[in-house]
């Protein structure tokens, strides 16, 4: 009996909490408390922007005091994709920017999500052409996981790194990732798929799994 | 006959632009054009049409650069082997128009392009391969019917 009537407890249940929900909204306090706690959390955050900051001015200083080149501020180009290449066997791409808006070979393109696309391998006036990551001749040199690195090579279907000369550290799932010069920022390329030693090689060979799908896609933004 | 080349040439030129623009872009692993080849090679039956083949491998050499294979010399190749089956088969089978026969040259076809592109690249990717042959093995099938349709009015040459 109880549970034939239970729907209907339940019903008339949430129509009076909708009416008093409705009828009466959360105290003065409960918003006073809430304003609080986010200008503390405002707080917290602009101390930590100066820190941050204080930081950023040391490692000027340092970086003055031992005479290395100064960090270049990361500059994105975004551009659109006009065509694929026709040849299932390569992955190339032709974008809409060129020599005009001062693109210049070897340049590195990545997807909206941060993730490496490719590299600029030729320029026209108005238009370029990209090597996609997983193309058979796009190669890279990165960095595995904290402290290996290798040659990125693309195979279609994926990329490798080459020349491991030991990957026993190695594990599914470590980071692939590239640093380009005078630019502190970690572009993030993949995580490593497999990692097999090879008895008739000195190196160990290294499966990648991209991050980015090369399949489709419109629009990708050149590191200037 | 002028005609059915005329056709054929059409037939070539679109699927070859389609492979230019190449609006799928990575997501489907197929060439229309090597496709369109199989097609006209299944259909023709007194002259091979050897020197449209010699004109689309060139053609596409000169407008896509980055496709290394020698499609010059390949797409010939494909059309004399296709050519070769085609009579061997249909006729020890006495038979013209028979499905099996037809994705059994389609498929020798394939592997032959596969086995061209991964001896200029150098490399041995069996997913890609299999994506490659499928798809391409499935979308021959279709467009090699409706192109037999297309051209059903020149019946009595087949």
């Amino acid at each position: 009996m109880v549970a034939v009537f239970l729907p209907f407890r339940k019903l008339i249940q949430n129509i009076f909490i909708t009416i008093s929900k409705s009828s009466f909204p959360p105290s003065k306090n409960k918003y006073i408390n809430k304003i609080e706690q986010l200008e503390k959390k405002n707080l917290l955050l602009s101390l930590k922007i100066k820190h941050l900051n204080d930081i950023k001015n040391e490692n000027t200083k340092l970086r003055k005091a031992l005479q290395l080149e100064e960090e270049k501020t990361i500059n994105l180009l975004g551009a659109e994709v006009l065509t694929f290449s026709p040849s299932n066997w390569r992955h190339i791409v032709t974008i809409n920017k060129g020599s005009n808006d001062d693109i210049k070979e070897g340049q590195f393109a990545i997807d909206e999500n941060g993730h490496l696309l490719g590299k600029i391998i030729e320029i026209n006036k108005t238009s370029s052409r990209l090597i996609l990551i997983d193309d058979p001749e796009f190669t890279t040199s990165v960095f595995v996981a904290k402290k290996d690195f290798g040659l990125l090579k693309g195979n279609l279907v994926g990329a490798k790194v080459l020349y491991i000369e030991d990957g026993s550290e190695l594990k599914k799932g470590d980071k692939v990732w590239l640093k380009i010069p005078l630019i502190n920022f970690p572009i993030e390329i993949g995580e490593i798929k497999k990692v097999k030693n090879n008895e008739n090689s000195l190196f160990w060979d290294v499966d990648v799994k991209l991050y980015t799908k090369n399949s489709f896609f419109e629009k990708i933004f050149i590191i200037k | 006959m002028k005609n059915i080349n005329f056709k054929f040439f059409f037939f070539l030129f679109i699927l070859f632009l389609i492979d230019l623009i190449n609006p799928f872009g990575n997501t489907l692993s197929i060439e229309f054009l090597f496709i369109g080849i199989i097609c006209i090679s299944l259909f023709q039956k007194n002259t091979p049409p050897i020197i449209l083949c010699v004109l689309f491998g060139y053609l596409k050499e000169c407008f896509i650069p980055q496709a290394k294979s020698l499609s010059v010399i390949e797409f010939p190749i494909i059309c004399l082997i296709i050519r070769y089956f085609k009579f061997r088969l249909f006729f020890a089978s006495n038979q013209t128009h028979n499905f099996l026969i037809k994705s059994l040259i389609i498929s020798l076809s394939l592997v032959i392009h596969i086995l061209f592109n991964s001896l200029s690249l150098g490399l041995m990717i069996p997913v890609l391969y299999l994506q490659f042959f499928i798809q391409s093995l499935l979308i021959a099938s279709i467009l090699n019917f409706y192109f037999e349709k297309w051209l059903s009015e020149y019946s009595t040459i087949f």
